[in-house]
């Protein structure tokens, strides 16, 4: 009878005791600091491969079904800073429904501006605008002025609240 | 100041996190060493080689050693131009009376803890239960970040009850994608199933399923899906509805959502040895219900050949995740960040797979079709990939893109393994 028992005693605190432990330890991180919300923009280091390179613009946590539009300066103030970078031969493509409407890259100046939007919707993380160009120096450099960019949400709203990220890594 | 303080409290917190899943793998290892040593480990190796048009050299080396019930597993992506990118290592095995596995991700070539999962998956008092469990770092956009979620199966009667609630964290299913790291240079990524950014604290979110319920001999299932914005979703299908063909019959999807409710019917007959679906989408608006586009696909002896085609482009789109194409409204798409170019209207896919004297083979032709394309048939862009075994545990994948202005992307790839 203590035998019977003491094996139930065993058996049950086992799977109980596990169960515990797994919620317990699960438990203890669930209630700490709520995830950022802000909405950001992102400039990718310039990738090189070989004497061509690339640059990844991308979002994340864009509010109002996501941006939807967005303006790097205007002609002759433009938002893009090159170095190291022919500027006589970048290509600015759309990603995720993005669709460059117009580019214009000085060369005598090594800067350009752009306007691009998305025909159906917005993106709230993601890829919005790829750049490939020819490099012409060791470290090529790819700069965007903060305050000349404007971004517009899919609800038609201008989105005020953002800044740039410098993380290497997003999650979406 | 106070950031300083926040980033280094949240520092600190990830090194006590970090700190507490070495100590758990260790005793876990420790603990397991024992029955271990009668056991002859088994270690095997893989290493994959890719080379592509603009995008360099990619090698992906994976180490695994399974002793006993445990698996451990190793993964390292570096770049050609960009250097060590992913460093992952993963553990599978048993704990006590449960099954649990974990992942950790690092980022070598900046130092930086990015992503952690757990996974545990038990049976308490006649239910299947699974507690995920997920980390992410405070290098990565997005966090810190940290978060649970217990999902329970269940059987009432004939009926079977999936409750998920989320503490946190949100899983993948066939509502919700999961989460990706993203490489901010190079839009490279790794997908996990575990989300830990669900906005909150606390309760975040409760999904509950209910199937096999059975009314006037048709099967139907419901979901409700609450968070702390409200009732985000809830979808009832109905499945295998007579149409009064011979072995075949329709499934029905009503489905409210907060992005907009919608309502789809999904025809199937099987013909033979092969199966042919019709999948239509029609939308609810307003006093109309209109088609916005259908998916065709029939499959049989290892052929899969699906036509994804959009009717209403300001609405729905073609998506491109996961190979194949599927028919997404937009606001989907933009929610879930599932990759898709606005101009395709039209999506023929054929994949094939076989198999040979060195194992398995596939092949995947995708042909989308555009709107405003000057070319034939309104041709756009095709995509080809595919892997054939080479024999010696070798095998040969490759992928290739070309669109209207020529040959887009192109990558070869050799996979050893030993």
């Amino acid at each position: 009878m203590v035998f019977v028992r003491r094996v139930k005693a065993r058996v049950r605190p086992r799977g109980a005791t596990t169960l515990v432990l797994v919620l317990l330890l699960s438990g203890c991180t669930a209630f700490w600091e709520e995830p950022q919300g802000t909405a950001h923009l992102m400039v990718g280091d310039v990738v090189v491969t070989r004497t061509e390179g690339s640059v990844l613009v991308s979002v994340a946590n864009m509010p109002g079904g996501g941006a939807a539009a967005i303006q790097f300066g205007s002609v002759g103030a433009g938002a893009v800073s090159l170095s190291g970078i022919d500027a006589a031969s970048v290509q600015v493509e759309g990603c995720n429904g993005f669709v460059v409407l117009a580019a214009a890259f000085d060369v005598a100046a090594g800067e350009g501006a752009l306007v691009a939007a998305s025909g159906v919707g917005g993106v709230a993380d993601g890829e919005v605008l790829r750049f490939t160009f020819d490099v012409t120096g060791p470290h090529p450099s790819f700069v965007l002025a903060e305050a000349r960019v404007t971004l517009v949400s899919a609800a038609s709203l201008w989105i005020g609240d953002w800044e740039v990220a410098d993380a290497a890594y997003y999650a979406r | 100041m106070r950031r300083t303080t926040r980033g280094r409290r949240a520092l600190h917190r990830s090194a006590a996190a970090i700190a507490t899943i070495v100590a758990c793998a260790a005793s876990w290892a420790g603990g397991l060493g024992a029955a271990a040593t009668s056991v002859r480990p088994e270690v095997w190796a893989g290493l994959e080689l890719r080379a592509g048009i603009g995008s360099g050299i990619r090698s992906i080396v994976e180490l695994g050693c399974t002793t006993g019930p445990t698996t451990w597993a190793s993964l390292s992506h570096v770049e050609s131009t960009i250097g060590f990118l992913w460093q992952e290592f993963g553990i599978r095995g048993r704990l006590g009376g449960a099954s649990v596995a974990a992942n950790v991700l690092l980022g070598p070539s900046t130092a930086d803890f990015l992503f952690a999962q757990g996974l545990a998956t038990l049976q308490v008092g006649g239910l299947d239960a699974e507690v995920h469990w997920a980390l992410l770092g405070a290098a990565v956009l997005g966090g810190p970040a940290r978060g649970f979620a217990v999902r329970a199966v269940g059987r009432v009667g004939g009926l079977e009850v999936v409750s998920t609630t989320e503490m946190g964290a949100r899983i993948e299913d066939d509502d919700f994608d999961g989460m990706d790291v993203v490489h901010r240079a190079t839009g490279l990524s790794r997908h996990y199933e575990t989300d830990p950014t669900a906005p909150g604290r606390g309760l975040t979110g409760e999904k509950l399923t209910v199937d096999g319920w059975s009314l006037a001999g048709i099967d139907g299932g419901a979901t409700v899906y609450v968070n702390r914005a409200g009732v985000e979703f809830l979808a009832v299908t109905l499945e295998d509805v007579a149409s009064g063909l011979a072995r075949g019959g329709f499934d029905l999807e009503a489905r409210y959502d907060i992005d907009g409710d919608s309502l789809s019917l999904t025809p199937h007959a099987a013909l033979g040895g092969r199966l042919l679906t019709f999948e239509p989408r029609f939308v609810v608006g307003g006093d109309s219900l209109d088609l916005v586009g259908f998916v065709l696909s029939a499959g049989w002896n290892g052929v899969t050949i699906r036509d994804v085609r959009v009717l209403d482009p300001a609405r729905y789109i073609i998506t491109t995740d996961g190979g194949q194409g599927r028919l997404e409204a937009v606001v989907d798409a933009v929610k879930n960040s599932h990759e898709y170019d606005e101009r395709s209207r039209e999506l023929v896919s054929i994949a094939v797979v076989w198999s040979g004297p060195a194992g398995e083979n596939r092949a995947l032709v995708d042909t989308y079709f555009e709107e405003g394309s000057g070319s034939l048939l309104t041709w756009g862009k095709s995509h080809v990939a595919g892997a054939v075994g080479l024999g010696g545990r070798t095998s040969l994948s490759w992928a290739a893109m070309a669109g209207t202005d020529g040959l887009d992307e192109l990558e070869i790839g050799l996979t050893v393994s030993w």
